[in-house]
């Protein structure tokens, strides 16, 4: 359908808030469903333009009335070109509903009228600076995921359809707050799927995705949905900050939101969540606000470990405004929303508890007792030489280990582990006789053997030390064993070589 | 792991607005004034124009008698949104033609950003082409208003700021000089100036 210029009435002209020159109307017989309608005239009525508005008049005209009733709730979709002298210079629209604007103070014009856009949404603080009735703060998230649920709603409509939204940016929406609606405005620049026409392509500020930041021409579902996430990041992020840097949204939606934005503003157009994923997401998260959080999981890896050592505790919570965690040593960590990890150092045995709440309640789950055992003493033994097995048992010889740790003399670190969890000091050995067969040479000792009698009588001194005095006696007796076996091989050495000596004397004499 | 994301950065664009006229020059008072009214009306109206423009306007002493950042952005009052960065894409001279002749050999107007010159007051149209031919600037318009109304200056105003904005919306930050260059050499501004004279280079 084609309207003449000269048919059309002109109620009042305004700068439309994507800084098209508009003007309202008297609707035309045949076009719309009210009394008024939107002439927003072509910015460059080049024929791509023409073309490409004539073929969304089209497409809406072909569906089905239901589906065109939701079409026209979510968008201001052209209606008709409007021709002045057989060419078109414009196209006509329904009007924006009054619950879709906001009344404010100027300084200097007093009160004026203005489409609510998505900037009024952005800049809560403007909006209470000029007496908006509407004013959603940035800290309501509950709310901005409600608009931002009827955004990717919206959208999911066209995409699923096969329509391409193209400048999707703060001032192509305006919202209401009774109900929680949005609308999209500034349609010409969709495209229906199969339209190969030549067409303008615009990216609102702010809204350049990725693959167009060297001056790419591409619009196509990849590009919407990058413009969805950035426009979304701005509705939930920081106000202060424009735009607001995705890591403030940690504070402020859950770690698969987090992970939804890093798909959605990431170089793979591909990997971007769809707008059904924004949907299902935003409205399971209006749901999930509207009850007390759930803690879906939750636990500690490991399950048990060392005292101070360090552990990972993770959960997945639904719903959550508030979240914190509490130790077994009673140390309280205030989280994240977007948080589903935290490493601590395990100090104590104990469960763990994770609180959750908002505005409906609080959940809070522990878990099982988490043990923190102590790390056993570690204990460095120099075997000496035979000739200095009486001092062999010092203890913790730092001069040895000073040559042999990486990371040099000071065991300042030890102290604190052994001071909690250090076994006894083994006993110093009784005074014992030196062996008195200097002569026997070195070679015919049977070094294994008397190794494996140092071995076995350590170990066994060593543990029995841990039970308690009578490691002592058992140190004691051990060590009159290894002695009595000692002397008893160095005896047989000593025997036998004075038996060669005094054969080889014999043999001389002879 | 969170990651921050490569998104294109707001630079904001600035209009540069110069009084150049001696004090107590009521007839150019009221011009400055009807623009920085009529600027910070449209700042209530638009948040997101206090993300994209700053307008400015100095006395031809050197101070600043009026900023958009801090006299326009509401909810957020005091200077401390102006250590962002922006770029002057245009620059406004109003003011009497001697006045203009006096002082614009220091100005300080920037060579490449876009120029126009609102000359007002008795005789602005015999001085049109000397203070034309004054400034350097590569693309400039002056204009020659011997009326005592703000109106056409208004207008003017009003359109080249519609304009710069309306490309700002619509995320041509690259072409921020280019746009205000052809747009004040444009003929479709020179259609508003009925019964001015005026020069364009």
């Amino acid at each position: 359908m084609k309207v003449d210029i000269a048919e059309l009435s002109v109620l009042r002209s305004f700068v439309a808030p994507d800084g098209n020159p508009s003007s309202e109307v008297k609707a035309p017989k045949g076009v719309g469903r009210g009394f008024r309608c939107l002439f927003r005239e072509f910015d460059n009525a080049h024929g791509g333009a023409v073309a490409n508005v004539q073929s969304l008049i089209d497409f809406r005209q072909k569906l089905p009335q239901a589906e065109r009733a939701t079409l026209d709730a979510l968008f201001l979709w052209p209606l008709a070109l409007v021709e002045s002298e057989g060419h078109s210079v414009g196209y006509l629209t329904a009007v924006v509903k009054p619950r879709f604007e906001e009344r404010v103070r100027t300084p200097h014009s007093g009160e004026v009228t203005v489409p609510r856009t998505l900037d009024w949404l952005n800049n809560p603080d403007h909006a209470r600076a000029v007496g908006a009735s509407v004013v959603v703060e940035s800290h309501d998230i509950i709310l901005r995921v409600a608009y931002c649920a009827q955004i990717a709603r919206a959208i999911h409509f066209v995409h699923s359809r096969g329509v391409v939204f193209g400048d999707l940016g703060p001032l192509q929406v305006v919202t209401s707050d009774s109900p929680i609606d949005v609308m999209l405005v500034g349609t010409e620049f969709m495209r229906v799927g199969g339209f190969s026409g030549e067409q303008q392509r615009v990216h609102s500020v702010g809204m350049c995705p990725t693959e167009c930041a060297r001056g790419q021409t591409v619009h196509d579902v990849g590009t919407d949905r990058f413009k969805l996430a950035a426009l979304f990041r701005r509705i939930l992020g920081e106000a202060e900050e424009s735009p607001a840097p995705l890591f403030s949204l940690g504070a402020r939606i859950d770690n698969e939101g987090i992970g939804m934005f890093d798909r959605g503003l990431g170089t793979d157009p591909h990997a971007r969540p769809s707008a059904f994923e924004w949907y299902s997401y935003l409205y399971s998260q209006t749901v999930s606000h509207s009850a007390p959080p759930v803690i879906e999981m939750f636990e500690v890896l490991p399950e048990h470990g060392l005292r101070y050592q360090s552990i990972e505790v993770t959960w997945r919570v639904r719903g959550h405004r508030r979240l914190s965690l509490e130790s077994p040593w009673g140390e309280v960590h205030a989280l994240g929303i977007g948080a589903s990890r935290h490493r601590l150092t395990l100090k104590q045995s104990g469960q763990f508890r994770l609180v959750a709440s908002n505005g409906h309640g609080t959940t809070e789950q522990s878990t099982d007792i988490v043990y923190a055992f102590d790390p056993p003493a570690v204990r460095f033994v120099e075997v000496p030489e035979l000739g200095d097995i009486a001092t062999a048992m010092t203890g913790l010889d730092s001069t040895f280990l000073a040559e042999q740790v990486v990371q040099g003399p000071e065991f300042n670190w030890l102290d604190g582990n052994f001071g909690a969890v250090a076994l006894p000091e083994l006993p110093r050995l009784p005074e014992l006789p030196q062996f008195d067969s200097v002569e026997v040479p070195l070679r015919q000792i049977d070094w294994e053997g008397l190794t494996s009698v140092v071995d076995h009588a350590m170990r066994t001194a060593e543990k029995e030390a841990r039970y308690g005095n009578a490691g002592l006696l058992l140190l004691r007796r051990r060590a009159g064993v290894f002695f009595s076996r000692a002397r008893s091989l160095v005896a047989t050495v000593a025997t036998a070589h004075l038996r060669v000596r005094t054969r080889r004397r014999s043999s001389r004499r002879h | 792991m969170i990651e921050d994301f490569e998104i294109e950065t707001m630079i904001r664009s600035h209009i540069d607005v110069r009084s150049l006229a001696d004090d107590g020059m009521s007839q150019t008072f009221e011009y400055i004034a009807q623009l920085t009214d009529w600027f910070s009306d449209e700042c209530a109206r638009r948040p997101i124009l206090s993300d994209l423009l700053v307008l400015s306007v100095s006395r031809s002493g050197g101070g600043a008698s009026f900023d958009s950042l801090v006299d326009c952005v509401y909810g957020h009052p005091g200077p401390r949104r102006r250590d962002k960065d922006f770029r002057t894409v245009l620059s406004v001279v109003v003011g009497p033609a001697d006045s203009i002749l006096a002082r614009a050999g220091d100005s300080g107007i920037d060579t490449l950003t876009p120029l126009l010159v609102w000359v007002v007051g008795d005789g602005s149209t015999d001085a049109l082409l000397t203070v034309h031919e004054r400034f350097d600037a590569m693309t400039r318009r002056t204009v020659a208003d011997e009326s005592t109304s703000p109106l056409m200056f208004m207008s003017t105003c009003q359109t080249l700021v519609h304009q710069l904005v309306r490309g700002l919306i619509r995320g041509v930050p690259s072409h921020h000089d280019s746009s205000c260059g052809s747009l004040v050499e444009s003929a479709s501004l020179s259609a508003q100036m009925r019964g001015v004279g005026y020069a364009v280079s």
